[in-house]
């Protein structure tokens, strides 16, 4: 199991660099800059663009240095020793400089790392009130809210079948599985801020001004658009899942033992039930992840999905990279915990032994 | 139950006098007894006809702005000023530069159908031809398939998305029928994967079969056993595949189209595509009070075509493969 483990962590690393690679070279390969945005406004002169871009490392090659690397050569470097400064161009700096935790200057909030844009909250403030604390709490909440709603009608609805309460589940896990959640955030909206006027149409902040608790009211609609869908996935998975189990000898036999039933539905059959469901919970999870850019952007709330959304289109480099690569290895961590747990309730299925 | 068992035998009895049917004419009498999937497939040939007859059905152009008429609420709406009253010309009123909602509304189903369908062949194609290839000679081709798929997979595709979107559109092919050759490509060049992988599987698992060692005894050659054998016997799940490509697609370029990045506002009137679901999102949420309704149709519209496409992707698949009923 540890080899395995130890083998599919490892196999990240390919993945976030091709991740990394992908999207420096289509982003590079577009027309217009990072200071852009600011020419049109400002009338940034040339000359100080130059001097903008020599600082941030912008005039560098993107992928080989080779002008570099042929005045070395000229110098009368060996190869070896010239052989670095080939790859001083930007994307191994990129690299490198990650490596070493920095994750490069942000270039739309001046004098602010990308990683301190991403994760530092705001002065003198506790650390999960940052933006990457924002996103985290939506996203959990959104699965805690997903899998106690998706299991429980799931169970429900199995046990019940053929009842009103299966047809409702059903029809309600098909219809909400359908709906997009970005589709179901605007009815939300349009049901609870506008029509009934329950909730501001703007989300308050998450996190409380004067104390450091989260604002689970404001929370709580765009956790909830998030978690519907995938609430909806789960339990008519669970449903089929634990209607198989039903019919299977170990239950009859659990029954016939004189089992009482919570004992039978929790030990027997849930046990058994839930190893399907557990493999479909990396990609949810991936899709709660994803599903972030467009719920913050919906709901005006300040995460790393709007982050990105945003400095996609103020042509933020490097906070592009950043998020991409942070989104890119939660969904990796996410497939490689669900890989670990499906170890761990099946043990038949260890994966790789 | 007991109808449905009355119903069995009578079709039980009906195929004894009956001569013998293929598996797409018993695919397509299991689908028909669907109701929900036959109810969807109504719904959507609806969308369909509005996407092809746009610009005769739709009451005015897209690109036709009423002065004056900015941001007018529904038709039935009565309020205490002429601005916050509708207009009986304007079913369901007009947007902030007082173009038609409804109008919108119905170019847009032209835009999601095509962005549907589109590259759901292109992806179709590419997809079997790689994973047939891949699964039926091995070797290296397999190996570079492989690899691919692991980055794929591990791309979210929206992030893939909203970077190519954002970063090509400023390129000729950025340009091309208002941005959405590219949304074409960059879904195919995504979705592809998933067709190949499948059909590789599928190939993998039919070539160890008796009937293509007898094909390969009687002298058939490697094109012929791929065209005749392998691919007509992992169509059905390629069907499957394809009915769930199709909403996915839709969804992609609403998310985008409600992020900014989708298609390009139209200035050419003569333009195919001119507008879509997702900008129109977009463009509501600023009026969300005063005209709901920019929000709601559009919004409805796309709930609809997803859930008719929900349901006839498992009505399909029940149909084509009862063994596959009830996975996902």
């Amino acid at each position: 199991m540890s080899k395995f483990l130890i083998r599919r962590t490892l196999a990240i690393i390919p993945t976030l660099f091709v991740v990394a690679l992908v999207t420096f070279s289509i982003m590079h390969a577009t027309p217009g800059g990072p200071w852009d945005a600011d020419a049109s406004k400002r009338g940034t002169d040339p000359r100080f663009q130059e001097t903008l871009n020599r600082r941030y490392g912008l005039d560098k090659p993107l992928f080989w240095n080779s002008g570099a690397f042929a005045q070395a050569r000229a110098e009368g470097e060996s190869v070896l020793a010239a052989a670095p400064k080939l790859l001083d161009a930007q994307f191994e700096n990129y690299l490198f400089n990650l490596l070493r935790g920095d994750w490069g200057p942000s270039y739309r909030f001046r004098g602010r790392d990308v990683q301190d844009v991403m994760f530092a909250p705001e002065e003198g403030r506790p650390i999960w009130t940052s933006r990457f604390g924002t996103t985290a709490l939506l996203g959990i909440l959104a699965l805690i809210m997903a899998t106690v709603a998706g299991l429980t009608l799931g169970i429900i609805a199995a046990l019940r079948q053929n009842s009103w309460a299966d047809y409702l589940c059903l029809f309600f896990a098909t219809v909400f599985y359908g709906i997009p959640n970005f589709v179901l955030g605007v009815f939300f909206i349009l049901i609870f801020a506008v029509a009934l006027d329950m909730i501001p149409v703007i989300t308050p902040a998450i996190w409380y001004e004067n104390s450091n608790a989260p604002n689970l009211g404001a929370a709580f609609l765009p956790s909830l658009t998030l978690a519907v869908g995938t609430a909806a996935y789960l339990a008519r998975l669970t449903r089929s899942s634990m209607l198989e189990v039903m019919r299977q000898d170990y239950t009859r036999t659990a029954r016939a033992k004189g089992l009482s039933e919570w004992v039978v539905v929790m030990r027997h059959m849930l046990k058994n039930a839930l190893i399907p469901v557990v493999t479909v919970l990396g990609p949810a999870l991936a899709n709660l992840v994803t599903g972030s850019f467009i719920i913050e952007t919906l709901f005006g709330i300040n995460g790393i999905g709007r982050l990105y959304v945003e400095s996609i289109s103020r042509r933020d480099y490097s906070m592009i990279m950043g998020t991409t690569l942070f989104y890119a290895l939660l969904v990796a961590l996410a497939n490689l915990s669900v890989d670990i747990v499906y170890g761990m309730v099946d043990p038949r299925i260890r994966v790789g032994e | 139950m007991a109808t449905n068992d009355t119903r069995l035998k009578a079709a039980d009895l009906g195929r004894l006098s009956r001569k013998p049917t293929n598996l797409w004419e018993d695919a397509w009498r299991r689908l028909l007894r669907n109701k929900a999937a036959v109810a969807a497939m109504v719904v959507l040939s609806v969308f369909v006809i509005l996407a092809v007859f746009a610009p005769q059905i739709a009451p005015y152009h897209p690109l036709e702005t009423f002065k004056g008429m900015t941001l007018r609420p529904a038709a039935w709406v009565k309020g205490t000023t002429p601005e916050t009253t509708g207009d009986p010309r304007f079913l369901l009123g007009t947007d902030t530069v007082g173009h038609d909602v409804l109008t919108e509304v119905i170019w847009g189903a032209r835009t999601s159908m095509a962005v549907g369908f589109i590259p759901m062949f292109l992806i179709l194609s590419f997809g079997t031809v790689i994973g047939m290839v891949s699964g039926y000679f091995g070797g290296w081709i397999d190996n570079l398939l492989m690899r691919i798929t692991d980055v794929v997979y591990a791309f979210p595709g929206l992030l893939f998305f909203i970077i190519v979107m954002s970063a090509l559109r400023e390129t000729p092919l950025g340009n091309m029928l208002n941005g959405l050759l590219l949304l074409f490509f960059a879904l195919s060049v995504v979705n592809w994967v998933g067709v190949a992988r499948l059909v590789r599987g599928q190939v993998l698992s039919l070539k160890k079969r008796d009937f293509i060692d007898a094909a390969r005894v009687v002298g058939a050659s490697d094109t012929r056993i791929m065209l005749r054998h392998l691919f007509p016997n992992s169509l059905a799940p390629i069907v499957v595949v394809g009915a769930f490509t199709i909403p996915n697609a839709i969804l992609t370029e609403a998310t985008l189209g409600f992020l900014g990045l989708g298609i390009r506002p139209a200035s050419d009137p003569s333009a195919m595509f001119q507008t879509s679901w997702g900008m129109l999102l977009l463009w509501g949420r600023d009026a969300m009070r005063g005209q709901p309704w920019l929000l709601i149709a559009p919004a409805t519209c796309i709930a609809l075509v997803m859930l008719c496409f929900t349901f006839i992707g498992d009505g399909l698949r029940d149909a084509l493969d009862p063994m596959m009923k009830g996975t996902s």
